[in-house]
């Protein structure tokens, strides 16, 4: 049976989301039986709409200012089943950012509880989860998150000459840790090597300003086509203090771009799959990576991740078999026993 | 025969301590807690405490001889075997309290978020006689800012790591090809401290203490105060680490850890009877931060007094006994 599945996004998810969507849908060679909606709320709203939908998905963020919100999304919709997708959060998030520990731990269990299933967007965030008991097993699902991959594919074999460009995509936010790695290749890196910084935020300003000017550290803005910016560089590297899940190194595995990431989170996973861990994601530890790589030998020994490998196939199938295990009678009835 | 499941994994890192592991080792063997093995890395030693280890009666005893790595490389070690569920440390020149292990287990065990358990120490001189000063740090309610500033675990035989938990600082420097790192061996000193901060900035597992002075650390006076500014030098990199990854907890606390850590420095300066450095150093602790003297009045005022009045009047004055009003560290 073909199910109506509407996802609510508010205006700061609505970009990533978009892109995951995308890929849900499926495309014409093999289009989802399932119909896929995206449905924008304000932000501040108290009051949900009843929506006509056979499952409802909520990629909001939680936070006491929506809990309102989820609880009247429960209410107006109480039969239909609902999924919370976990964007935001991670152990490192909480290590890092959040100070009133007992507060933040009521505020997930409490949100959490109005879903059906808490989906994990990979499986170090889903490990942690479960761990900490914010989310029942019986409720928790996994699913690695999945944009259209096709784009990279097509640049894999597309490998840049000369000079060893490193990549450095996404938000310009403290999460991303640009900083640590714009200050270790400012003071370590050859002149001929290159650092391509893809993307715009708040963190503009202080990026440019430790980058020193450095003629070999280039800023672009974020394009339509993501996988422009990804056929100039050699290999990739996420410095980032806390990721969820990282979508940007499975976009690198998808273009046979070798990964350098730092061991957090959603990234572990990654690192499973063959991304290579810094072994220390500081300055002193990237500068030591920087001087390894500054070779083309270097850069061609180093292997290439794995995890790109029917990920798009995958990420539907999961999603179509979720959907029916929530919509089928026996999941229903689980549900309101 | 060996224990595939002890509940305890003890290790003991040893290099050249022919002269106090045989009584660290009795206190391990007389626990009140009998389900453990207990890992004694030999790093390299060149003195008779391969002897003593060959003579030492326990079943529960394995020694792993490896060539010198320093502290951090033998704990390395002892971690990559251990099979315990937790993994205490105790470096070979000090003694535990017989109910350490059963303590902590009951504090694993009455909760599960609890990753690191510690608790305070008492201190012995050289001798093993019991000085007046004690480690009575904070217990509960641990934040990253209280083990950057005072760091409450205090001291390498004090800790106590649920191994699950222990996971989130295994890291793998490049050309490491064996085993992973979990102290940063490139550190020679500060390798806990640094440890425990990784810990906290990467886990949401707690640290926290169980009441007790469950550790007799013994205090060494001898040593060059000249360590001192290498030492200093070590904290500043794991400081450069924390700036890393929490770019808000050093922006807020970095200033205060680095005065609470040149006021520490002072102190074991004192201990080593250089008046002279003693003083540079507390007045140096004073100029970076207020804080301390905001935060610990009596034991800042009281270092200063110290070092001032050791450099004054030289030996003829006693540093224990002008210790004795206040924590060591």
């Amino acid at each position: 049976m073909i199910q109506s599945v509407v996802h609510i996004v508010d205006d700061a998810s609505w970009g990533g989301v978009n892109r995951l969507l995308n890929c849900l849908v499926g495309d014409n060679s093999s289009p989802n039986r399932d119909q896929h909606k995206i449905m924008r709320i304000n932000r501040g709203l108290t009051k949900a709409p009843q929506i006509e939908a056979d499952v409802i998905v909520s990629h909001m963020s939680i936070c006491w200012k929506n809990v309102a919100f989820f609880s009247s999304l429960r209410s107006t919709n109480p039969e239909t089943p609902l999924i919370h997708v976990e964007h935001s959060y991670s152990e490192r998030y909480v290590a890092l950012k959040v100070a009133n520990r007992a507060r933040f731990e009521d505020l997930l269990r409490l949100s959490y509880a109005l879903f059906d299933r808490v989906m994990a967007v990979s499986k170090p965030q889903a490990a942690w989860l479960a761990r900490r008991g914010f989310v029942q097993p019986s409720q928790l699902v996994t699913i690695s998150s999945c944009v259209k991959l096709g784009s990279f594919e097509e640049i894999a074999s597309k490998k840049p000459q000369g000079q060893i460009t490193i990549g450095a995509i996404g938000r310009f936010h403290e999460q991303k840790g640009f900083d640590i790695l714009v200050e270790a290749f400012a003071a370590a890196a050859p002149a001929d090597m290159r650092l391509l910084l893809v993307g715009d935020g708040a963190d503009q300003t202080k990026l440019e300003k430790l980058a020193q000017r450095k003629s070999n550290i280039v800023f672009v803005p974020h394009t339509a086509n993501p996988a422009e910016a990804m056929a100039q560089c050699d290999l990739v590297a996420m410095p980032s203090r806390w990721e969820p899940y990282g979508l940007v190194a499975l976009e690198a595995m998808a273009a046979q771009r070798p990964l350098i990431v730092s061991n957090v989170d959603g990234l572990r996973q990654h690192i499973a799959d063959g991304a290579i861990a810094v072994a220390e994601n500081s300055v002193a530890g990237w500068i030591d990576a920087i001087i390894r790589l500054s070779s083309r030998d270097a850069v061609e020994a180093l292997p290439v991740g794995k995890g790109a490998i029917n990920a798009e196939a995958q990420f539907i199938q999961s999603w179509n078999a979720l959907i029916e295990s929530l919509t089928t009678n026996s999941g229903k009835s689980q549900m309101a026993a | 025969m060996q224990n595939e499941n002890p509940t305890f994994s003890v290790v003991v890192p040893a290099y050249n301590v022919a002269a106090t592991i045989h009584e660290t080792l009795v206190a391990i063997s007389n626990q009140t807690l009998a389900d453990f093995e207990l890992i004694v890395v030999d790093d390299g030693a060149t003195d008779s405490t391969p002897e003593i280890l060959k003579n030492y009666s326990d079943m529960r005893l394995r020694v792993i001889r490896q060539s010198n790595r320093g502290l951090a490389g033998a704990r390395n070690t002892g971690i990559f075997h251990a099979k315990g569920k937790y993994i205490a440390f105790c470096d070979a020149d000090d003694v535990w309290e017989p109910e350490k292990l059963e303590l902590h287990l009951a504090h694993f065990e009455n909760d599960s978020n609890v990753g690191i358990s510690f608790a305070g120490s008492s201190m012995v001189d050289e001798n093993g006689r019991q000085l007046k000063v004690s480690q009575s740090p904070k217990l509960k309610d641990i934040t990253a800012a209280d083990v950057f500033k005072r760091n409450p675990i205090g001291n390498g035989s004090a800790a106590v790591i649920r191994r699950e938990a222990l996971e989130c600082i295994a890291f793998r420097p490049f050309d490491e090809h064996e085993r992973d790192w979990w102290f940063d061996e490139s550190m020679r000193q500060s390798e806990d401290i640094d440890a425990w901060m990784r810990f906290i900035l990467a886990s949401d597992w707690k640290i926290e203490g169980v009441p007790g002075l469950l550790t007799r650390y013994r205090i060494q006076s001898g040593g060059l105060s000249a360590n001192l500014s290498k030492q200093f030098e070590t904290w500043t990199r794991m400081r450069d680490k924390v700036k890393a990854t929490s770019p808000e907890l050093a922006e807020r606390h970095a200033a205060t850890a680095e005065s609470y850590q040149l006021r520490f420095l002072a102190r074991r300066a004192f201990m080593m009877r250089d008046g002279k450095t003693a003083t540079r150093l507390a007045f140096q602790s004073l100029a970076v931060s207020r804080v301390p003297l905001r935060e610990e009045t009596a034991k800042t005022l009281i270092t200063l007094a110290a070092a001032l009045a050791l450099k004054l009047f030289g030996s003829a004055f006693d540093p224990v006994k002008n210790l004795k009003t206040a924590n060591a560290r």
